[in-house]
């Protein structure tokens, strides 16, 4: 093997070394975009130059030609490895999928192929020579078909892969400018190399640049890995993970300008990136001049705004943050909105549905409140005209006994009966009263119950005795059938006492010359003991229209047939609600001219709590 | 001093006094007692109630509830806090008529409530048991005294 020592080689050899250890220092760092292909530029790189070095110090052509032919696996790969590159550092690695790493790689392959097949076809050197009288050796040859194939399609690739990280450099010029300057030196190297190996300019006309230039390149990216450590290349991931983000991210510049715009934001404001980068934010979103207006000046906030009006309002999270660079200087502002529309609606609808709630209760509470004050307004009212009445009667009823004391001694007898009158229509009123104030009470649901054990026979001889007069008066008879065995009831007495005087009283009043007769029975139904008082008349009978509001208060006081009687009116309904709330009922079967049938039926035992109806 | 002590047989007629504001109804009532053998002593207000009351010493007191100047719960409570006139029975007579206006009414000292308009066999029922009462219970405080 026949070599020579030239200063070229050297510098090459030496340019060969370094490309080799930023090889290996981006193979060490080969996770983070861009690494992985800086480090097979790094190893092509330092095969085209140390071949080439080895190149320039061959003194036989067959020598020269093995070194050319391996250089060339350098000079083939370089241009495609610098498309990956700059494909990965600009974030648009997704781009390289399969088919198209297969058509990069298959021109550099085929031309491997040609070069090292040369011989048989020279269709990549027509001629080859050798030069060794200078202070190196020179490769002279005359190319053939596929040089230009090759030429063309690396000069495609530079140009390409410079187009990209110089795209990339202009968008995130203004943010990361000491890492651009660096970017763009690496870019306009080679492209400066080869202008002046091919005008002619360069002092080493002899001499190839183009490894010079490309191993100026591998060490600035390389020399900006060291410098800027991983910061070099962490805004390709940050770009990558920006672009990837749901949150709309926007980034201007210290004079309001975007200088960045992720998809989603690009998503919201619809339109590419390439017509939103550069321009004033405020032209950007014009749509939403208003907000834009608010935030102009604002550097720092979080907030929450509306977009749009009705159902397709949109809501965002708005967060606005300054960027500093190293030097704390003021670079501009970092928008990040997130949509919370979602979220905002669910809060929206949680606020009106506890309006409502609130709405509604309030109406409840206020309703109570009226019904209460108008139950208590009427209790009130009826008390009070209980009170009012009740002074004079007491007189008139007074004044009656007075008169009667005086005529008993001096034996008037004529006048026996109209005082007796008198005395018998105050005491209906007075009837009337008790009724109208008991019914207050009831709809006031303020009755309560005052269960004793009390025999059932005292009970009926009490309500017989307080009936007897009217019975004589209307010349009827009352049977009273009740076993004198019929024992003891566990319930309210006076209640019991007042529904008995009701209804046998109604009876006894509404029926002349008849028969009333109260049948007391203790039965078992459904498990239970009950004591039924069957109250059963001869009279007149009710009306079958009528029977359906016979226990509903007042009903008595709008019926003109029953209005001039003296009234029972409210004492069924006052009944019906003390037969309720002991766990009994009240029942009526009438035949009209035949006569009525009233059935009160009532636990033997009031059972505890007795949920009240109506 | 008490002359009305002595009665039992009827031989000294029992003082009554009516407190009672309406004119009718007091008519009325003093006329009624006085058949049935009273001594009627009368007071038109509250507070003429009390002066009589303490002034006269009644047997018994037949008190309206709802009298002008002082109420009848009042002079009742009043009555009943004065050694001088604790003994007095007091039969309150009222048109108040809810059960809570007569737990009021006990309350406030009165020893029966009847209500308007007046039963008068169960009141005059119930002066003869309260005077019979008051009597059992002079006796008694007599006998210490002795």
């Amino acid at each position: 093997m026949s070599l020579r020592f030239t200063p070229y080689a050297a510098t090459l050899i030496a340019l060969g070394v370094i490309a080799l250890t930023v090889a290996w220092y981006a193979w060490r760092r080969r996770t983070i975009p861009g690494a992985l292909p800086l480090s097979a530029l790094g190893m092509s790189m330092s095969v085209w130059l140390f071949s080439y070095a080895l190149e320039l110090s061959s003194l036989d052509l067959p020598v020269a030609l093995v070194w050319v032919r391996i250089e060339y696996l350098g000079i083939v790969s370089v241009p495609v490895i610098w498309v990956w590159f700059a494909v990965e550092y600009s974030g648009a690695a997704s781009w390289l999928d399969r088919r198209r790493i297969a058509l990069l790689v298959l021109v550099p392959l085929v031309t491997v192929a040609i070069i090292w097949t040369n011989d048989v076809h020279r269709l990549f050197w027509r001629s080859v020579t050798l030069e060794t009288d200078g202070p190196f050796t020179v490769f002279n040859s005359t190319y053939g078909a596929w040089f230009w194939v090759h030429a063309v399609y690396s000069y495609l690739c530079l140009l390409g892969g410079a187009y990209l990280l110089v795209q990339f450099v202009v968008r995130s010029s203004r943010l990361f400018r000491g890492q651009a300057g660096l970017l763009l030196i690496a870019v306009a190297a080679p492209w400066l190399g080869n202008a002046l190996y091919l005008s002619g300019l360069s002092p080493w006309d002899r001499l190839d640049l183009t490894p010079f230039a490309f191993a100026i390149t591998l060490m600035t990216i390389g020399w900006s890995m060291l410098h800027f450590s991983l910061f070099r290349i962490i805004p390709v991931a940050r770009d990558m993970a920006l672009q990837s983000m749901r949150d709309g991210v926007m980034v201007l510049d210290d004079r309001g300008v975007v200088v960045d715009v992720n998809r989603a934001a690009q998503g919201l404001i619809g339109r590419p990136g390439n017509r939103i980068i550069g321009r004033p934010a405020g032209d950007v979103l014009a749509p939403w001049a208003d907000t834009i207006r608010r935030y102009r000046d604002i550097t720092e906030l979080t907030d929450e705004i509306g977009i749009g009006e009705g159902p397709e309002q949109r809501w965002y999270d708005v967060r606005i943050s300054p960027i500093y660079d190293e030097r704390r200087v003021f670079r501009g502002r970092l928008i990040v909105w997130r949509d919370i529309s979602e979220q905002h609606r669910a809060r929206e609808e949680l606020r009106r549905n506890n309006e409502q709630l609130l709405a509604a209760q309030q109406a409840l509470v206020e309703a109570r409140d009226i019904a209460e004050a108008g139950s208590r307004a009427r209790s009130a009212f009826l008390a009070h005209v209980s009170h009012e009445l009740r002074t004079p009667l007491t007189s008139i009823l007074g004044y009656c006994q007075l008169l009667q004391i005086g005529l008993d001694r001096q034996s008037y007898d004529e006048t026996r009966a109209d005082l007796d009158a008198i005395r018998s229509s105050a005491s209906h009123l007075l009837e009337l009263i008790d009724n109208v104030l008991h019914i207050t009470i009831i709809e006031a649901g303020r009755t309560d119950l005052h269960v004793v054990s009390f025999a059932v026979g005292e009970i009926i001889h009490d309500v017989a005795c307080v009936v007897q007069p009217l019975v004589v008066r209307n010349r009827n008879t009352l049977r009273i059938e009740c076993d004198p065995a019929i024992g003891m009831m566990c319930a309210d007495p006076a209640k019991v006492r007042q529904i008995l005087l009701h209804v046998l009283g109604n009876a006894v009043k509404f029926t002349n010359d008849g028969i009333v007769t109260l049948v007391v029975t203790r039965e078992t139904i459904d498990n239970r003991q009950w004591m039924l008082f069957r109250v059963t008349d001869t009279g007149p009978g009710i009306p079958a229209e009528r029977v359906p509001h016979l226990f509903t208060p007042f009903a008595i006081a709008n019926d003109p047939i029953v209005r001039g009687n003296k009234g029972a009116g409210l004492g069924l309904a006052i009944s019906h609600h003390y037969c309720q709330l002991m766990g009994g009922d009240i029942t009526v079967a009438s035949v009209n001219g035949k006569g009525t049938t009233f059935v009160v039926r009532l636990p033997v035992t009031t059972p505890m709590a007795t949920p009240v109806a109506g | 001093m008490d002359t009305s002590t002595q009665s039992g047989d009827g031989a000294v007629s029992m003082r009554i006094l009516i407190a009672e504001d309406d004119a009718m109804n007091r008519d009325m009532l003093m006329r009624r007692m006085q058949w049935e053998g009273f001594t009627i002593l009368i007071a038109a207000d509250g507070i003429e109630a009390v002066h009589v009351a303490r002034a006269q010493r009644p047997d018994l007191i037949l008190l309206d509830m709802g009298l002008p100047k002082r109420s009848g719960w009042e002079v009742a409570a009043q009555l009943k806090q004065d050694d001088a006139t604790r003994n007095i029975p007091i039969i309150a007579l009222s048109a108040y008529v809810l059960p809570e206006d007569q737990v009021r009414g006990l309350e406030a000292g009165c020893d029966a409530y009847e209500v308007k308009p007046i039963e008068f066999d169960r009141l005059i029922r119930s002066i003869h048991h309260l005077l019979a009462a008051r009597s059992r219970g002079n006796a008694g405080s007599d006998t210490d005294n002795v």
